[in-house]
């Protein structure tokens, strides 16, 4: 793959020159003064109070408890949900025992639970990765579900190994696993998100003592509007690199699944 | 030598709107080096029969025999659907080696066995590093006739091999298999609806009928090996053809 390619390159003017509008928009805002201040600070504040930060070693610390939260919270849950989820799809009747609490606890919003996380694991970290892994799990568990569902193809595939002599486990780890991989890693890349927005909000009120949501809210309480802006970027930015780099590792490890 | 023996196999399967029987009481006895065609109408139990023989489905009652209680054989199964068959994850290298993997071989000995087998079938210009989706239909059937062989088979076992193919890859494909015979003196089941391509590979031509399915007739090919494609135009081809057809469509006069 080249990375200046004619194709590459159209890509990136067209991404810069939406940076470039979304700039000349804000600065326009802040120049003309159409917005107070308090809601939109000017572009020049915010991107003064980004290099403090960035040259701040708190929010680096910050941002670390919130990837570690995370991230860690989403390990556990693909932990879980993947093998659960591989197991129920492949022995449908054990599925069926557990399918009405799956489906209830999934019409329950994680953040409906947070009272209840803070009740058992405390104002620490558990409790938050504990919210990630709640929401997480059931994700991973149902997408890995459907990915081990069988239909005509993968049966046969299955019926191609067992035709070779495979055994049941030779089975399972070569295809069925196999199979279900695209629609894990699309829950991993669904995860990816969602664990960074439920570990911000649980910062937030779940009364951390760190970590970038809570950065955000003490700013907003302290009215440094520009910082907490700033700090918002550089969540948007760590957001937007993990996404980045997940697709990157989908192509390179799962290169067939849209073939799938 | 017997290589497979079917005695009174039936099969009977459960639906929502009740049992139905496909097979009852098939006999069939394929022979060392012997190339045994099936036929049949679409629906009539053909790919039933062809995986009770390739172990991917219990017949409901009779005896199914693979090898003797002197030697155990090893089967080279070939699906209808080569397309979902090959591991789409997997390259075209890997995807070959997949019977070899399954018994543990290692990796050089694999190697060696994969050159052997494309040297075998000349399958030389296939892109061992692709991914099945990277290959065509014609391609992706020699992937699957060679990961077939790999494994030194007694006996190919084929499923409509040429139902999804054009019509020249088809051809190529029947003389590749007409080769392998006449190399390895390896013994082949082949199930097909083209009465062509059955009666160009066969040595015995079974046809399955009825409802449920059985088979009440079969006819002996008596045309001379090597076969080439002139075959097909010569009287006993044509009488044999005819004779076949005229079995068949019995039924519909």
């Amino acid at each position: 793959m080249q990375i200046f390619s004619k194709k590459n390159i159209s890509n990136y003017s067209k991404t810069l020159l939406s940076i470039l509008v979304i700039i000349v928009i804000w600065s326009g805002i802040g120049y003309f003064k159409i917005v107070n201040a308090l809601f939109i600070p000017k572009i020049d504040d915010t991107f003064i109070s980004a290099k403090h930060l960035l040259y701040d070693k708190t929010t680096y610390i910050s941002l670390g408890f919130t990837v570690y939260r995370a991230i860690a919270g989403l390990l556990i849950a693909i932990a879980f949900g993947v093998p659960a989820g591989l197991i129920f799809g492949r022995i449908n009747w054990i599925y069926k025992y557990f399918e009405l609490p799956i489906e209830f606890f999934r019409a329950i919003p994680s953040s409906a639970l947070f009272p209840l996380f803070i009740l058992f694991f405390g104002i620490g970290n558990a409790s938050k990765i504990g919210v990630v892994f709640y929401a997480c799990s059931l994700i991973m568990l149902v997408n890995s579900y459907y990915g081990a569902l069988p239909n005509q193809e993968k049966l046969d595939r299955i019926n191609m190994l067992r035709s070779f002599g495979a055994s049941n486990l030779q089975i399972f780890t070569f295809a069925i696993c196999r199979d279900a991989l695209p629609g894990i890693s699309a829950g991993i890349r669904v995860c990816l998100s969602l664990s960074f927005v439920l570990v911000v909000v649980t910062e937030m009120f779940l009364s951390a003592n760190e970590g970038i949501g809570k950065m955000i809210y003490d700013y907003y309480l302290q009215y440094r509007i520009p910082e907490m802006y700033a700090t918002i970027i550089i969540l948007g930015i760590t957001g937007f690199v993990t996404n980045r780099i997940y697709i990157l590792l989908e192509k390179k490890f799962l290169p067939w699944s849209k073939n799938v | 030598m017997s290589l497979i023996s079917i005695n009174n196999v039936s099969k009977i399967f459960d639906t929502p709107t009740g049992k139905i029987k496909v097979l009852e009481n098939v006999c069939l006895e394929i022979k060392n080096k012997e190339i045994i065609g099936i036929r049949g109408e679409n629906g009539i139990g053909k790919t039933t029969l062809f995986n009770i023989i390739a172990g991917i489905e219990n017949s409901t009652s009779g005896i199914v025999k693979i090898g003797n209680d002197d030697k155990k054989i090893k089967i080279g199964v070939i699906f209808q659907n080569y397309n979902s068959t090959l591991l789409p994850w997997l390259n075209v290298e890997k995807n070959i080696q997949i019977p070899l993997t399954i018994k543990g071989v290692n990796k050089n000995k694999k190697n060696k066995k994969t050159n052997e087998i494309l040297e075998l079938l000349k399958f030389d210009n296939i892109p061992l590093k692709n991914f099945p989706n990277q290959l065509s239909g014609g391609q992706k059937q020699k992937v699957a006739i060679a990961r077939a062989l790999i494994n030194n088979p007694d006996i190919l076992i084929l499923d409509e091999p040429f139902s999804n193919l054009d019509y020249k890859t088809s051809l190529e494909l029947q003389d590749v298999l007409l080769n392998i015979h006449e190399q390895r003196d390896i013994a082949m089941l082949l199930v097909s609806h083209e009465i062509d391509h059955i009666l160009y590979l066969s040595d015995v031509v079974y046809v399955l009928k009825g409802k449920p399915a059985t088979f009440s007739i079969s006819f002996k090919i008596d045309i001379a090996r090597p076969r080439s494609r002139q075959i097909v135009f010569s009287d006993t081809f044509i009488e044999l053809r005819k004779k076949i057809l005229k079995f068949e469509y019995a039924d519909f006069q």
